[in-house]
């Protein structure tokens, strides 16, 4: 080994505390030492957002700052408001949102970039300070429930990969997609710019303190979910007929504007292709049902001609698996 | 008796020179300013710098003679380490303008005689060293052995392969 400076653990933790993630990403990749360096040490798992941050860590201190690695790839994941299936526009379902980026033009970056063990699943989308509580807000017609998991910021922690396997797994695991608009709410912040919906349907038959606790609160990212009512054979045509008009746009566009021009006609992106196939589908991922809250909360939405029934009262269940069967009807 | 301003020490060097220097100056080092302490009487008997080569030494020395009135480091610094500027003064800069092995040389030498600030200025000249550079850059640079094992390579490129090629 050339010197010994580089080998001693204490003098590289003085070296790497100059640098930043980008840097300290591309340094645990050079030997052993530095690797075990880098990764056992609180501080540089802090500055990698792997391990949540501490309060006075150098940061924006605003707690809806993404982290800016994660923001440069999921930037619209995180930071837009609703995005919907029905209309296929240019939001129309959580893998499509890296995709922009291009880079996940075809199937072997995709596989590359849902791989378990790809290291942004295990960072904090948010870190300054990071959040305390996800809550996901599943609501119908009919009804609709209220799942919370709570983060001590300890020993647990509100994870990019699970934040994306929870919408991932409620768009794509759903025959097809359960879910037809999903909203993610950063946590902090005060108004959400595209409107919101954290509170619950009027008629929802939940104890008033509930229906209070829905509400946004500083340090919690809240999911709003509405689920698709129509029947599975309506959504499978509807999506059929998405996916043709779609591919119909494609090609009007490489007719009507590349081929003329004798450019190369329009490389299709991951965006235009995952709608065509299965392919696509995440593996590896922890799915919907296996996940475990801390509280799962159900209600029905009181109709009219059914005011004489006994109210169900809304049940409670600690550290309960989510049953999405039960939302797919 | 002189006054402690004018107070030398002696010391000497791993290959045993004697290097005759003012006390403030050698006692940036708090491992001599210790040693001074429990001698009790500076100046006549010669301190061993065990690890230090002559000329590492006179280098570390002609730091601590710019330095000799520096303020003395606050604790609140150490709380706030984490700076990710790696500002350095200029006339540090300067002095860092060493080959790659005194350079590491003067770093394990401050970290042996306990001189923070020089320690600090040392590493943060490695650390722009590092930065912007690729891993196999970084191995060149320094010419470090790339010694993962292929299932360690193997792991690592599973971790990292999303955020390649962005």
């Amino acid at each position: 080994m050339s010197n010994k400076a580089l080998q001693e653990p204490a003098i590289l933790h003085l070296i790497f505390l100059s640098l930043d993630q980008e840097d300290l990403i591309q340094t645990q990749k050079v030997c052993q030492t530095w690797r075990r360096t880098i990764l056992t040490s609180r501080t540089f798992l802090q500055v990698l957002s792997l391990r949540p941050r501490p309060a006075h860590f150098i940061g924006t201190q605003d707690p809806s700052t993404i982290d800016p690695l994660l923001s440069s790839i999921f930037a619209s994941f995180l930071s837009w408001g609703p995005a919907s299936w029905d209309g296929y526009r240019g939001n129309a379902g959580p893998w499509v949102w890296p995709a922009e980026r291009n880079w996940t033009s075809d199937l072997s970056q995709y596989k590359k970039f849902t791989h378990p063990e790809a290291s942004w699943r295990r960072m904090l989308p948010w870190n300054d300070p990071p959040p305390t509580q996800l809550q996901v807000h599943a609501e119908g017609k009919e009804g609709g429930t209220i799942s919370r998991m709570e983060f001590d910021n300890e020993s647990n922690w509100l994870t990019m990969g699970l934040l994306w396997d929870v919408v991932e797994n409620c768009w794509f695991r759903g025959d097809p997609w359960w879910v037809k608009r999903v909203e993610i709410e950063a946590p902090g912040r005060e108004r959400w710019r595209y409107g919101g919906s954290s509170t619950l349907p009027v008629g929802a038959k939940v104890p008033e303190e509930v229906r209070k606790s829905v509400a946004r609160r500083p340090g919690r990212v809240n999911l709003n979910m509405t689920i698709d009512e129509r029947s599975v054979g309506e959504r499978r045509e509807a999506r059929e007929k998405a996916v043709k008009e779609r591919l119909d746009s494609v090609r009007r566009i490489e007719r009507q504007w590349f081929r003329p021009c004798g450019t190369r006609p329009r490389r299709m992106t991951a965006c235009d292709r995952h709608v065509f196939t299965d392919e696509w589908r995440a593996e590896g991922g922890k799915a919907f049902g296996d996940v475990e809250w801390d509280e799962v909360w159900g209600y029905e939405i009181e109709r009219e001609e059914e005011e004489e029934m006994v109210v169900n009262v809304p049940r409670v269940s600690r550290r309960k698996k989510f049953l999405g069967v039960l939302l797919r009807r | 008796m002189a006054s402690e301003a004018e107070q030398t020490v002696k010391l000497v060097s791993s290959d045993n020179v004697e290097i005759v220097t003012e006390r403030k100056v050698a006692e940036r080092s708090m491992l001599i300013k210790n040693m001074i302490e429990d001698l009790g009487a500076p100046g006549e008997e010669p301190i061993p710098i065990m690890n230090v080569s002559e000329a590492v030494l006179r280098k570390v020395l002609e730091w601590c003679t710019h330095h000799k009135n520096d303020p003395a480091p606050s604790q609140d610094d150490d709380a706030d380490s984490r700076k990710k500027t790696t500002d350095i003064e200029d006339w540090d800069q300067k002095f860092m303008q060493v080959d790659q092995e005194m350079l590491f040389e003067i770093i394990l030498a401050a970290n042996y005689m306990d001189i923070k600030a020089l320690l600090d200025v040392g590493c943060k000249t490695v650390a722009n060293m590092i930065k912007g550079k690729s891993p196999e850059e970084i191995r060149k640079t320094f010419n470090i052995q790339n010694d993962f094992t292929p299932e360690e390579e193997d792991q690592i490129r599973r971790e990292n392969e999303w955020a390649e090629d962005r």
